[in-house]
């Protein structure tokens, strides 16, 4: 393990700290910390929340005081730190985080994908080798959030990047496929977005009526699939 | 059955709030002000049971079963049947009653807590609304005329016990922890953010306020934060200046800089805070947030003990 930092959040949530930037290594360090972690749960730990370079942990502090004895911390801040650095400190290195590969199939570009014109046009690609780029590429989910279900992809090619819109839509259908920049991402749910939209996925990604809620998690990786609009689908 | 006659400005079915699932992205939601909810419920000698939180201004509902209700949280006018009710004082309720809630004069925030909780459908272990996912609480959404929404009858004795919750309330100052990018900020920005003096602005509601200053808070120079975990209390920077606290339907990451955090045992009062109230923080440490925290929780927990006897 890398020398961790720690820094709360709040009196109640605890970030652990890999890297200061975005790459694999830290991911799956993060990934193998969590699966540790959750191996050896402290009492009053609530919930992890992973993401690019840290993962947030959720306690009770009330509960930590009364369960985690240790002589020479007073707070529960300092307690949950305590546990967590020597528990990750004497755990050795696992195997690295046995990773899923999930296809999502596309619908690119016409109603589905009104700025896949636009993506071409501005890196000076035809549309077809803006799908055929994207679809070329697996990309790490790093980590869910801004909505639910919502991953935040890593490993797009640079050729495809693109600025967000000037003016953002009123309305991204949910299941829209965009591209921000070097990053690429599906929008679970209808939000208003100035992603440029470049196709649309039938796969849900939300499943509130099943757990665990969302059909990827971080550390899954992935692959878009172009598909034809078809009669039976 | 309780019959929704008039919703009132913002009500929606409420519990704890959803934990466990925000790393896949399904927010917290669950009542803006627990202190309020955790006592309403525990006059009804129960834990956690789904209750309408309404905002600003109450509504009016019909009772179609025999039960017995407790109204908690702001201070609002409320009668059943045109018979005045108070606060924070089980209500015993009887088939075809009509409570009318009036507008909310002392906070933003009041709970009809019922006994037994609202039968809403439990997902993902909780009853709390996600307004935005169209999901959890009366069908994912605020309430409306002509809902109906279920609970079961109960003839379970009551106490009629009035609790006292001014001591929970009083204190003026908001106490903060400093954020986790409070050092990107030069002293005289520090300074200014815990000095100058903040109003709620009209853009209040469960996902959040933007506070307004007189003086907006800037970083000397650009800060580029990546994604990751925000929690109820977080104050954030966005370029504009004025800052943003999040609230119960916060999203569950964020990357504007965090350049303060309020305390746990603070955070009801936040929730009670309307648009156009002035707010004046106070600089804390971790060790006397926790303090706070654990004899506001130990308050809590005596009373319910005492209650639930």
């Amino acid at each position: 393990m890398p020398a961790l930092q720690f820094k709360q959040l709040s009196d109640q949530a605890l970030f652990v700290q890999f890297s200061s930037t975005i790459n694999e290594q830290t991911h799956q360090q993060i990934q193998q910390a969590i699966a540790i972690l959750q191996e050896h749960p402290f009492p009053g730990l609530m919930e992890i929340v992973p993401s690019y370079t840290n993962f947030c942990v959720y306690y009770d502090p009330f509960t930590v005081r009364k369960s985690l004895h240790q002589e020479h911390n007073t707070t529960s801040a300092e307690k949950v730190q305590h546990y967590i650095k020597s528990l990750l400190e004497h755990q050795h290195q696992e195997a690295p985080h046995e990773s899923r590969l999930m296809e999502i199939s596309v619908l690119y570009g016409g109603e589905n994908g009104p700025d896949l014109n636009e993506v071409a046009d501005i890196n000076s690609l035809t549309p077809e080798e803006v799908i055929a780029i994207h679809t070329s590429q697996e990309y790490l989910v790093h980590m869910l959030g801004f909505a639910p279900g919502f991953p935040f992809l890593g490993g797009m090619d640079k050729r495809i990047a693109t600025p967000r819109r000037a003016i953002p839509r009123i309305e991204i259908m949910a299941g829209s496929v965009g591209i921000a920049g070097e990053q690429t991402g599906i929008y679970p749910l209808s939000t208003p977005g100035g992603w440029q939209i470049i196709g649309r996925t039938t796969t849900p990604l939300f499943l509130p009526e099943q757990n665990p809620p969302s059909l990827l998690r971080a550390g899954d990786r992935i692959r878009f699939v172009a598909i034809k609009e078809g009669p039976s689908c | 059955m309780l019959k929704v006659i008039k919703p009132g400005l913002f009500s929606t079915v409420q519990d704890a709030g959803r934990t466990g699932y925000q790393q896949y992205g399904v927010i917290v939601s669950g009542v803006m002000d627990a202190v309020a909810f955790r006592i309403g419920n525990a006059l009804l000698k129960q834990y956690n049971k789904a209750a309408i939180e309404m905002t600003l201004i109450g509504g009016t509902f019909e009772f179609l079963k025999t039960t017995a209700i407790v109204l908690a949280g702001g201070k609002m006018h409320a009668t059943v049947n045109d018979n005045p009710v108070p606060m924070y004082k089980v209500i015993p309720i009887r088939r075809g009653d009509v409570l009318k809630c009036g507008a909310i004069e002392n906070g933003a925030r009041s709970y009809l807590c019922i006994a037994g909780g609202f039968s809403v459908e439990e997902i993902l272990g909780s009853c709390s609304t996600y307004i935005k996912a169209s999901f959890g609480g009366f069908l994912g959404r605020t309430l409306q005329v002509n809902d109906l929404i279920s609970y079961e009858e109960s003839f379970n004795p009551y106490h009629t016990y009035q609790v006292n919750t001014d001591q929970f309330y009083e204190r003026k100052h908001i106490r903060l922890l400093k954020g986790t990018e409070w050092h990107e900020f030069s002293p005289q920005m520090q300074q200014r953010f815990i000095e100058q003096h903040y109003t709620i602005s009209l853009e209040a509601d469960r996902m959040g306020y933007r506070l307004e200053g007189q003086n907006v808070i800037s970083l000397e120079k650009p800060f580029n934060l990546l994604s990751e975990a925000v929690t109820i209390g977080t104050i954030q920077l966005p370029p504009s200046g004025q800052p943003i606290l999040l609230m119960a339907d916060r999203q569950t990451t964020g990357g504007y800089p965090k350049i303060a955090q309020i305390i746990s045992a603070d955070l009801h009062k936040v929730a009670q805070l309307r648009p156009k109230q002035p707010l004046h923080f106070e600089l804390v440490t971790l060790e006397q947030a926790e303090q706070a925290y654990f004899q506001l929780e130990q308050q809590l927990r005596l009373l319910e003990t005492l209650l639930n006897n």
